[in-house]
């Protein structure tokens, strides 16, 4: 089958060129590293079939991070075509990589992306002389307005069909003269001291053509139109302000988000209240009356809606704010802005965006600690990740549990916090501070149609997994509390009570729900609780193992001995925060 | 002159980078001998620093802006 690999730097927009072009449904963000894995689609060009590859963004194939990915992949599939993304906004970093690629001789084509935030600028791009001087076809796009799709589909269907790659020059790779009779021409990419340290003559070559070649296809025609984006942008980055403004602005969401769990909560029971009712006698009359309907009964609508009231409020409200939260360019200025917070616990800037996306779901944000260089770095933060940071599930969850219990959300919110410092200031001793480099990319309005895919592709997760695995956890719960099994714990009662000041169905509770939280509130709204009781019982689960599917993500990146350590440190840590509240907490609450 | 002791708003040009594995880094956000720079903000609290090298802006930790001498434009 044809094969075509979409090339680029980082942000340059290589998903959202695939997706405008093919349909496809890769997510994308507005920050560099948001595609990290290689992901493949197949389209139709004319009745042609052809496989399209979808790749990290790289800024050099000369490098140790996703470049080796990138180089492995040509290698393996040996792809018909490259599509070389580029930002035409940023056309003299940009074309280092295009004169890179150009030296690996596979046919390609230049996809100018972002051409419309280019004509905003004032600058005028000749795209002839850029052709000439390249030696292949390029052809302005925008993923965003779809200008240029037509070209590409066509360009790529007439190349399938057999006709060459129309060339206005002649190919342009740099040999320098010195290295052509050495070995190393600088032109494989494959060496280890080339990705590590190495800067070639070839290197400085493509460095100063690809800011030549920019020179002479740019040229000034008119001012920059500023527009307001640019002043906030000014303001966020250049400023003392501009932290403020991000710290306020979280805040705010977590305000509103808490608002708008209690505000949702009431008229979601109204409604869902009769369908409840409904089912629990749909299943008496249809079920031989019984011990396993009386368990049905109760369980099955409880499993199917508990989590439409608590849980599905909070997912839908953080991953609408993911959404749009990834799309504006913001999260990277918070990895800048929090980078001195950071290195004094230990956790490198780059650190800071996987926990922010933490918030939304964990086992992403997992994936995503691969933008972190270091491997005990990428340790320390998946074990914040695992341990600490509420996903947006568990929140819900929690503010549940906490109001029906009236147990203390300042005290539940101050231990998770003094975990987390403890837990990083502990992890972090053994790591030399890693050092600090990102790109900050440009603001952007987030568009509708973007938010709206990424909002849906991520609740998508309430009703594939959260839903069914209540359901199922929940039929097991009644089961367990029908069998009477509990009360063999009354046993525990002295030691529970003596350690934790909870009551022994609480530890039991607790016991269960460490090995996923969003049962929480399952078990433990069957159970009477004092608020001060309550209060440690829910730090003990907010405080605790991560769910099933970021185990899973865990053990892909990071491997099992990763996993047992986190895990072994998550019981530690619960333990440790129930025995510590009940020492400081006093008798009343 | 190191990058950290220039003035936010002045424009430079990179000397030297100290440390080979450094420069590579450095090398693919742009910045190599010969680049231009200009310092757009020092975050407080020696946070990191951000400058703009052609289009685009890079922040990058204080400790390595201490490596990357610079001459100031005239």
């Amino acid at each position: 089958m044809f094969k075509i690999v979409a090339i680029g730097n980082p942000n340059s927009g290589k998903s959202a060129v695939l997706n405008r072009l093919t349909g496809s449904r890769i997510m994308v963000s507005n920050y560099p590293g948001t595609s990290l894995e290689i992901t493949r689609i197949t389209d139709m060009f004319g009745h042609h079939e052809a496989e399209l590859f979808d790749t990290p963004g790289v800024y050099s194939l000369a490098s140790a991070g996703e470049a080796v990915q990138v180089l492995d992949l040509i290698e393996k599939e040996q792809p018909d075509l490259i599509l070389n993304v580029v930002d035409a906004s940023n056309l003299n970093r940009n074309l280092v990589l295009t004169y890179e690629l150009l030296a690996l001789e596979i046919p390609m084509i230049v996809v100018l992306n972002q051409i419309d935030a280019f004509r905003k600028q004032g600058y005028h791009l000749d795209i002839d002389k850029l052709k000439t001087r390249l030696g292949c076809p390029v052809i302005p796009f925008s993923a965003v307005t779809g200008e240029g799709v037509l070209e590409l589909g066509g360009a790529i269907e007439s190349f399938i069909h057999g006709r060459p790659i129309a060339s206005p020059g002649k190919r342009n790779i740099i040999i320098p003269v010195s290295m052509a009779a050495s070995d190393c021409s600088g032109n494989c990419f494959k060496c280890q001291q080339h990705r590590t340290e190495c800067i070639n003559e070839a290197d400085q070559l493509r460095a100063e053509e690809a800011r030549q070649t920019a020179e002479a296809v740019l040229q000034k025609i008119g001012n920059k139109r500023r527009s307001q984006l640019d002043s906030m942008q000014k303001f966020i980055d250049h400023s003392f302000g501009g932290i403020i403004f991000l710290l306020v602005l979280v805040y705010l969401a977590f305000y509103a988000l808490l608002q708008f769990i209690s505000l949702s909560e009431g008229p979601i029971n109204e409604l869902l209240m009769p369908v409840s009712n409904m089912l629990q006698t749909f299943l008496q009359q249809i079920l031989p009356p019984g011990r396993l309907t009386r368990i049905l009964s109760l369980a099955v609508p409880e499993g199917l809606i508990i989590p439409f009231t608590i849980i599905m409020p909070a997912m839908l409200y953080v991953s609408f704010l993911m959404s749009v939260l990834e799309d504006t360019g913001l999260l990277p200025r918070y990895s800048v802005a929090l980078e001195r917070v950071g290195s004094f616990l230990g956790i490198s800037g780059q650190g800071i965006i996987p926990l922010a996306l933490g918030f939304g779901c964990r086992t992403p944000a997992i994936m995503a600690t691969r933008i972190i260089p270091d491997t005990y770095q990428r340790f320390l933060v998946v074990t914040l990740l695992s341990i600490v940071i509420p996903c947006s599930a568990t929140l819900g969850v929690l503010s549940a549990v906490i109001a029906t219990f009236n147990a203390s959300l300042g005290i539940i919110l101050v231990t998770m916090l003094s975990v987390f410092l403890i837990l990083s200031l502990l992890l972090s001793r053994k790591v030399e501070q890693a050092e600090f480099i990102y790109e900050l990319p440009p603001l952007r309005v987030p568009t509708a149609h973007n938010v709206w895919l990424k909002s849906r592709s991520r609740l998508a997760g309430f009703f594939t997994e959260v839903l069914p695995l209540l359901l199922v956890m929940n039929i097991g719960m009644r089961i367990l509390i029908d069998s009477g099994a509990l009360e063999y714990f009354r046993g525990l009662e002295t030691l529970s009570r003596g350690m934790f000041g909870i009551p022994a169905e609480a530890l039991v509770a607790v016991l269960i729900t460490v090995f996923q939280r969003y049962l929480a509130p399952l078990v433990l709204l069957n159970i009477a609780m004092t608020p001060r009781e309550a209060t440690v019982a829910i730090a003990m689960i907010a405080l605790s193992l991560p769910c099933l599917p970021s185990m899973v993500m865990t053990i892909r990146e990071l491997g099992y001995k990763a996993l047992l350590k986190i895990l072994a440190m998550g019981l530690l840590t619960s333990f440790a925060v129930g025995i510590s509240l009940n020492i400081i907490l006093p008798a009343a609450l | 002159m190191y990058l950290t002791n220039i003035e936010v708003g002045q424009k430079a040009r990179v000397v030297n980078i100290e440390g080979q594995g450094l420069a590579k880094k450095l090398y693919e956000f742009g910045i190599l001998n010969g680049a231009s720079l200009q310092l757009m903000a020092k975050h407080p609290m020696r946070g990191p620093l951000v400058v703009k090298v052609g289009k685009s802006e890079v922040a990058l930790g204080r400790r390595m802006a201490g490596k990357i001498q610079v001459e100031l434009d005239k």
